[in-house]
């Protein structure tokens, strides 16, 4: 009894999971409070582009907070025709090399 | 001055570390994040390492405490999930401060062999991390097909592995915050209080009584309990439980006494590791060493020996303290009403998640809840349930 019913609640509790993980927007989250505790999260972030290195398969914007001074890379896989200005991010928290980055899954310029 | 500061820290780290470790269902992960967040503030009063020694000193009387709600009241967190079967096998005999008394005693043989192996670990880690680290992916899923092989019923492991899994990948990625604290208490916590509640337990009168262990078996038991944790202290995602049972598995079959001694050597041994990985490879292993990595900002060595002494200074006080409670847990549990115990938890740890994880964070527990439900009721250990947690460490590392 115990056994059926808390089986179909995981599988209703994983797709209602799911479907709210597709509408609600990611969190959004200030650039000086990216750290290593959220690696693996996805967060949306607001900044200024202040560089754009273009390598063989990925991009490298440089970004700057709008609060402080505060910065940090998102790498970017896709081509897409980013300019440099004002721009939310969204993206996944990483780390590599030691430094926390994010591997960007959207960005719309301002 | 720096040295009164010091003494204050162990103090106060002893004070919260027994509290949390005694609240049922906090995880020492938890009350880091609080400090994380809070260190901005608390930096502009004390040194770092006057902080880094109160996290030290929080961590290993919490690993002790944590023995007493996890035997008595059966709310285990992720860390001690396996102890719910051979402490409550004990609790039920009315041996329950007998069981505490193993694990704590083991807890201290953790520290005393961290102190010992800590310049063996300075030595080898760096090169052992250097060389599994390419191949992390597979190590990880190597150490899990083991963990599985292990058990009778290896489909339902591995359901329950994925089904934990999918449930920590989509979590992961929810707007939430401490998206971990209902995803591990819902898996660990409220699905055992809510078996127990069900079942009804009655705790017998408890007796209290000494116990022993020989000496020849606490060596075999260290050097198993080393070798599991080590492996462990630098794999992410595997913590204490994962080592208990790789450690059985070196040691063989054992009864319930030795197992509690085991896992309470792994408990604090793998807490410990978890800062000295920090000097070691530069890589905090655990929640609590991520705070401490952070707060320290440049890792010295000389730092490192404070920090040893600070755990060996509040083992000893956690260990009297530890058995303290137990007695008076023994002394109280069997004439108070054990269902209306787990009802308050229950009921204190959906307030805590619906404050601090909100509304879908109520459907993260709700969810892990019931996994956890669905495990117990089919008899897998819960040690699979860590798949919500290792199935994106390894995803992430393929």
């Amino acid at each position: 009894m115990i056994e059926r019913i808390s089986l179909i609640a995981s599988f209703i509790g994983i797709i209602v999971l799911l479907i709210l993980s597709q509408f609600i927007e990611p969190k959004a989250v200030q650039i000086k409070d990216i750290d290593e505790t959220i690696i693996g999260q996805t967060i949306t972030i607001s900044g200024n582009i202040t560089s754009i290195k273009n390598f063989e398969n990925m991009e490298l914007l440089t970004v700057i907070s709008l609060e402080d001074t505060s910065e940090i890379t998102v790498v970017v896989f896709e081509k897409t025709n980013i300019s440099k200005g004002i721009a939310k991010i969204t993206g996944k928290v990483n780390e590599y090399n030691n430094q926390i980055e994010i591997e960007a899954t959207e960005i719309r310029g301002d | 001055m720096i040295f009164l500061q010091i003494i204050l820290a162990i103090i106060s780290g002893i004070i919260v570390g027994t509290f949390t470790g005694l609240m049922p269902g906090i995880h020492i992960n938890f009350v880091a994040m609080m400090l994380l967040m809070s260190s901005k503030y608390l930096l502009a009063y004390f040194q770092p390492l006057t902080l880094a020694v109160f996290i030290i000193s929080m961590a290993i009387t919490h690993s002790f405490l944590d023995f007493v709600p996890s035997i008595f009241l059966s709310a285990p967190n992720s860390e001690t999930a396996l102890s719910i079967m051979p402490g409550h096998k004990l609790l039920l005999k009315g041996k329950g401060y007998a069981a505490v008394r193993l694990s704590v005693t083991g807890c201290y043989a953790g520290v005393i062999i961290l102190i010992i192996t800590t310049p063996l670990f300075m030595a080898a880690m760096p090169f052992l991390y250097e060389s599994i680290k390419k191949s992390m992916g597979f190590v990880l899923i190597a150490a899990v097909l083991f963990l599985m092989i292990n058990e009778k019923k290896r489909f339902w492991a591995f359901f329950i592995f994925l089904l934990s899994g999918v449930l920590g990948l989509i979590t992961l990625e929810l707007p939430i915050k401490e998206p971990l604290f209902p995803l591990l208490t819902g898996l660990f916590g409220t699905s055992m209080i809510i078996t127990s509640i069900n079942e009804k337990t009655k705790v017998p009168i408890q007796d209290i009584q000494e116990v022993h262990i020989n000496k020849k078996e606490y060596i075999g038991l260290s050097s198993s309990g080393l070798i599991a944790s080590s492996l462990c202290s630098f794999l992410p995602g595997l913590g204490a439980s994962q080592a208990a049972v790789i450690a059985s598995d070196i040691n063989g079959r054992m009864n319930s006494r030795s197992f509690l001694v085991l896992l309470g050597i792994i408990s604090t041994l793998v807490t410990g590791l978890n800062f000295v990985a920090i000097y070691a490879i530069s890589k905090p292993r655990s929640g609590v060493a991520v705070v401490a990595s952070r707060i320290l900002e440049t890792a010295d060595v000389r730092h490192l020996a404070v920090l040893l002494a600070a755990a060996l200074i509040s083992a000893g006080i956690a260990l009297v303290l530890s058995l303290y409670s137990a007695r008076i847990f023994a002394h109280h549990i069997s004439r108070i009403n054990y269902t209306k115990i787990s009802l308050a938890i229950l009921g204190i740890l959906v307030a805590m998640t619906l404050f601090i994880s909100g509304i879908i964070g109520s459907v993260v527990l709700m969810t892990a809840t019931s996994i956890g439900l669905f495990a117990i009721s089919k008899g897998i250990r819960k040690m699979h349930l860590m798949g919500c947690l290792m199935l994106p460490v390894i995803l992430y590392f393929l």
